[in-house]
């Protein structure tokens, strides 16, 4: 029987407005996601451990195609990959987390990924709707991360490319507030026009 | 200034976060009734056609004595707890021994506020040396956060422990009754299911329906019972199989409510109802649950004048002499009902029994006046005034026989 997904039964129609060019919100489920806890020498470690560059400033991130490392905070970092890369990863680094005093827990299923997609002003735009943080170009650049909220909801986002005047900006929510989220994100970009994609 | 300009967009469906579970479009398409607990919804029964809401809470709460009941618990706050100080850090904040709880098996007990008093309660269970899990409370899980993190990091930050919710990622199926095991047996695999080899509070991996379920031997019925951890995205294909092994056993989803009536028959406190930010282990005697030969936080106040008062409140069961009248929830414990009469205690929970056929109630009552046989009149606004004869507060099984099936 196939998993069900955070946003499985949320009704496309109920959010769409139109637009001539609508920003994009996809749910991509089950994203590999492991949580890191520790000092800054064991997550410089655990990223060598799995292949990833540096990530050293809070808001950093570093990747190799699909995998990548949001550094959220001093003492937390967040591994995200192909979904089912979770197992793999957390059993590579288990040694490493025991042997230097550190956590790793797996989120995979415990928040969802969130897709933003559209005209880089639109999804500037509604992003600043609901998110506190100064989320302009010069401020949170493609692959900048931060962990912050948006409207009552905590999300980590991360700007992910930026090509011919788009962009897209990734939302890791917790699984029972993704439905929330939605409706809000819809609700704050109806102006631009507004699709959900299950 | 409108009260629009400070609302914004945080009206009607936006107003607030409403949180479902894994198992909500399950329960509702089974005809659940909903009741908001914080920003949860969670079943407060399931109600047949034409059946009322209380018939159907007593029927669910029948099934799971006799047989075997489903409950969705998955808005229980859940922690994942590591690091080489994990142990040391939860033995200081619980009042039960963590540091000797060997791996495999969990143990229930209290958190305490630096005053003594009751913040919440939960059970603790030993993945590994230096990893636990925690079960806690759905109201009280993002208190105990930020609780469990102000210690971690203002108090004692040479301690190394890491903390973690867990709570969104798995549903829990709580199933429990006389039956629960024969059901988990046509469904389980990869782990022994005897009384022998998993007993009462102990925690096994294994398989139900071919999904990797986190089993816990537990229970909030006094009944044999099991919590199933399973992945968020199963959840209803794990609990459809159940149903669907079972149709000689019977198993019947139980909401809230039910849930209430039965730990009401066992007297197992619910934190915000026995307890009201007021109230020590003491006063609920749980003395039982306080670790001796080591300390915790609040342990230095339950020494304090005051809180070995004769006359501090005492929980007690409340038995209505006449076994229809419901005394209410929050009535005050008096001598005679009028006007004046200077309360005694008050009554925090009661319910129809549909095991004992009557109905039963706890309640807080002033410890001098606290001894059983000792008869009392619950006094409500508005409400007949209901005479009650206290007792241990335990209803059911006291020896717990039912439980260690």
């Amino acid at each position: 029987m196939a998993r069900i997904t955070a946003l499985a039964r949320l009704d496309p129609a109920a959010l769409a407005s139109a637009g001539p060019d609508p920003l994009v919100l996809r749910e991509v489920p089950f994203t590999a996601r492991l949580l890191l806890r520790g000092d800054a020498a064991l997550l410089a470690l655990a990223l060598e451990t799995v292949g990833l560059g540096p990530a050293e400033r809070v808001g950093a991130v570093a990747r190799v195609g699909e995998r990548r490392a949001l550094r959220l905070g001093p003492d937390r970092l967040v591994l995200l990959d192909r979904p089912g890369e979770e197992v793999g990863l957390e059993a590579r680094l288990a040694p490493l987390v025991g042997e230097r005093g550190g956590a790793v827990a797996d989120l995979t299923e415990a928040m969802t990924t969130l897709a933003l997609d559209g005209p880089e002003p639109a999804v500037r735009a509604t992003m600043a709707e609901g998110c506190p943080l100064d989320l302009h170009a010069r401020a949170f650049p493609p692959g900048r991360c931060a962990a912050s909220l948006y409207g009552k909801v905590p999300v980590w986002l991360k700007a992910v490319e930026a090509r011919a005047g788009r962009l897209r900006v990734e939302l890791q929510v917790d699984r029972s507030l993704a439905v929330h989220l939605a409706r809000h994100l819809a609700l704050a970009g109806r102006e631009f026009g507004f699709r959900f994609e299950s | 200034m409108s009260f629009g300009a400070l609302a914004g967009v945080h009206r009607g469906d936006l107003f607030r976060p409403i949180r479902t579970t894994p198992l909500h479009a399950w329960a509702a398409a089974r005809g659940a009734v909903f009741e908001d607990v914080g920003n949860w919804k969670r079943p407060t029964a399931f109600p047949r056609p034409g059946e009322r809401l209380e018939a159907a809470a007593a029927r669910e709460a029948r099934a799971v004595r006799t047989s075997v009941g489903l409950a969705d618990a998955s808005t229980l706050g859940a922690f994942d707890v590591q690091g080489p100080d994990a142990a040391t850090f939860l033995d200081r904040i619980w009042t039960i021994d963590v540091a000797g709880l060997p791996v495999g098996r969990c143990r229930y007990g209290l958190v305490l506020k630096d005053d003594g008093t009751v913040l919440d309660d939960g059970v603790v269970c030993r993945l590994a040396p230096n990893r636990f899990l925690l079960s806690t409370t759905t109201g009280g899980a993002a208190r105990l956060h930020a609780w469990l993190e102000r210690w971690a990091q203002t108090e004692w930050p040479n301690l190394r422990v890491w903390i973690t919710p867990l709570a969104e990622g798995r549903a829990v199926i709580a199933v429990q009754g006389p039956r629960s095991r024969l059901l988990l047996r046509r469904a389980a695999s990869g782990v022994d299911l005897s009384p022998e080899a998993f007993p009462h509070m102990a925690w096994r991996d294994g398989e139900i329906a071919g999904v990797a379920a986190r089993i816990l031997r537990v229970s909030f019925t006094g009944e044999t019972g099991f919590e199933l951890q399973v992945p968020a995205s199963r959840a209803e294909e794990v609990i459809d199989t159940l149903l669907r092994l079972g149709p000689d056993l019977e198993p019947t989803p139980y909401g809230l409510e039910a849930m209430h009536l039965l730990r009401l028959e066992k007297g197992y406190i619910l934190v915000g109802h026995e307890t009201d930010g007021t109230v020590t282990p003491r006063d609920l005697g749980l003395e039982r649950l306080l670790a001796p030969g080591k300390d915790f936080l609040g342990k230095r106040s339950l020494d304090l004048a005051e809180h070995r008062r004769p006359d501090r409140p005492r929980l007690v069961g409340l038995l209505p002499l006449d076994p229809t009248a419901l005394p209410a929830v929050g009535g005050q414990l008096v001598e005679r009902a009028e006007p004046g009469a200077p309360s005694l205690g008050r009554v925090s929970s009661a319910g129809r029994s549909p095991t004992l056929g009557r109905t039963i109630a706890l309640g807080l009552v002033r410890g001098d006046r606290a001894r059983p046989g000792e008869r009392l009149t619950v006094f409500a606004a508005d409400r007949p005034p209901v005479e009650v004869e206290l007792r241990a507060p335990c209803f059911l099984d006291p020896e717990g026989a039912r439980l260690r099936g």
